[in-house]
């Protein structure tokens, strides 16, 4: 009699134990938050897509023809970012011949004009630049007058122009190297625009000379190779008269 | 059967009942009194959706961000026991750290590029606020600090604040039936991530508890 009166005792006690546990407040309810940061790379350019050289004067060979601020470039990115030039063509090498002038049999008027004749001038400066070992790292040198510096300012040209250009070339901002990059920002927000590394003016120039083997042609070895025609070719060289176009691609890519 | 064993079953039936409720107080922790009535006659209503996605795909969001009003709404029920009933509103933050989470991180899904940092649990802002204003922080964006676990008190126990009042941090007995403003809390999100973090797809989980701690 005692034993069940202990064990009745003890059963109400565990059971008024436990009531008590459920009976207590406590509730809960869950959200999930997702976050998806898609990666932003934009490039802007708001000039012109075509750039026209026109020589039909003897100063235009002699001194060459300069568009200052033909191009603008404008980036936003939200990684780190490499922004780099390149000309290219049908080949890859030369640029392409649309049409010819005159009867074009002279042995020494040569169609194959190296892409690098082409030079470039951007307004800022390649902040990251330490893998770099070509001639120079981008193209910031002011144009010179002559005489001139064969490499200073010769665009990259190739036919692979979305493969990233090997060490030994110039780049507008970043370089080959991982440790070579600029850091996600926008030319809305980095300060003023006209120094800062999301905004660039492009300046283009073309110097033929006279006669026209474009003296200025070269590429980014140590020290550069010279393209110029008679280099190139033989002495007496020229450009056949003709039109040429060529392509530059300004390609920005997520730091590698 | 031995007296001894007659003692044995009802103890036996008395520690599986009290082990029962242990895993649900792990997250919010245990209640420790029992002048508020318990579930289902007290409850935590959420009436909206369980899951608030932040999808960053232009440049001006991820400098200004995104911000998500009224994304989840709680609605409490919380009847008394007796006449100290009183309870907390809290959240917690959690990033899975059983999948190898940093502590301080969102939980990474999964990657795009090449970056490898991953956003910070301060990312995240919460607003809370009602009718009455009686969240202890109403209407004002706050962050978590960037540890898994940790937590923001929406309302405390600290003191009894009776329903009816209108003050802040109600938190006597009532409903949201009878007291909507006081009992009814809205939460907005916002999140500004800036160009400091890897693009990715992350998530971390909020979780509400409403609980009589004191």
């Amino acid at each position: 009699m005692k034993k069940q009166f202990l064990k009745v005792a003890m059963l109400s006690a565990c059971m008024a134990i436990a009531g008590t546990s459920f009976g207590q407040l406590q509730d809960e309810k869950n959200v999930t938050m997702t976050m998806d940061l898609q990666p932003i790379l934009q490039l802007e350019m708001s000039t012109p897509d075509q750039v026209d050289f026109v020589f039909d004067k003897l100063g235009d060979y002699y001194g060459g023809i300069t568009k200052y601020g033909a191009t603008i470039l404008k980036v936003n990115s939200t990684v780190a970012w490499d922004l780099y030039a390149v000309g290219t063509s049908n080949d890859g090498t030369y640029w392409d011949k649309q049409m010819e002038y005159g009867t074009g049999t002279d042995p020494n008027a040569v169609e194959d004009l190296p892409l690098q004749l082409l030079e470039l001038h951007q307004s800022e400066a390649n902040a990251a630049f330490t893998a770099g070992t070509g001639f120079r790292n981008d193209y910031s040198s002011a144009f010179a007058a002559a005489p001139y510096t064969p490499g200073e300012n010769n665009v990259y040209a190739s036919a692979t122009p979305y493969v990233l250009p090997a060490a030994t070339e110039k780049y507008i901002q970043g370089h080959n190297g991982t440790a070579d990059f600029a850091p996600g920002g926008s030319y809305l927000t980095q300060g003023s625009s006209m120094n800062s590394i999301y905004y660039y003016v492009i300046d283009y120039r073309i110097v033929p000379g006279l006669p026209a083997i474009f003296p200025t042609a070269a590429d980014n070895a140590t020290p550069p190779t010279a393209l110029d025609l008679v280099s190139a070719n033989a002495a007496g060289a020229y450009a056949q008269p003709g039109v040429y176009t060529m392509n530059v691609k300004y390609v920005l890519i997520e730091n590698q | 059967m031995k007296p001894n064993q007659y003692l044995f079953i009802p103890f036996l039936g008395c520690l599986l009942l009290l082990a029962g409720t242990g895993p649900a107080t792990a997250q919010c922790g245990a209640p420790l009194t029992a002048n508020c009535q318990g579930v289902p006659s007290s409850e935590l209503i959420q009436s909206s959706n369980g899951s608030v996605d932040f999808t960053f795909d232009d440049f001006s969001r991820y400098r200004s961000g995104i911000t998500i009003g009224g994304a989840t709404t709680l609605r409490l029920k919380v009847l008394p026991n007796n006449a100290s009933c009183k309870w907390s509103l809290r959240v917690y933050i959690e990033n899975n750290p059983g999948a190898g989470t940093p502590v301080n991180e969102w939980e990474s899904m999964t990657s795009y590029g090449n970056g490898s940092s991953a956003p910070t649990l301060d990312l995240l802002s919460i607003k809370v606020y009602n009718g009455c204003g009686t969240p202890i922080n109403n209407n004002v964006y706050q962050n978590f600090t960037p540890v898994n676990g940790s937590y923001i008190d929406i309302i405390n126990d600290v003191s009894l604040v009776p329903a009816g009042s209108c003050n802040t941090n109600v938190n006597g007995a009532g409903t949201y039936l009878s007291n909507p403003s006081e009992f009814t809390f809205m939460i907005d999100y916002r999140v500004v991530p800036g160009l400091t973090f890897s693009p990715g797809m992350y998530q971390l989980n909020l979780h509400f508890c409403l609980v009589e701690q004191s």
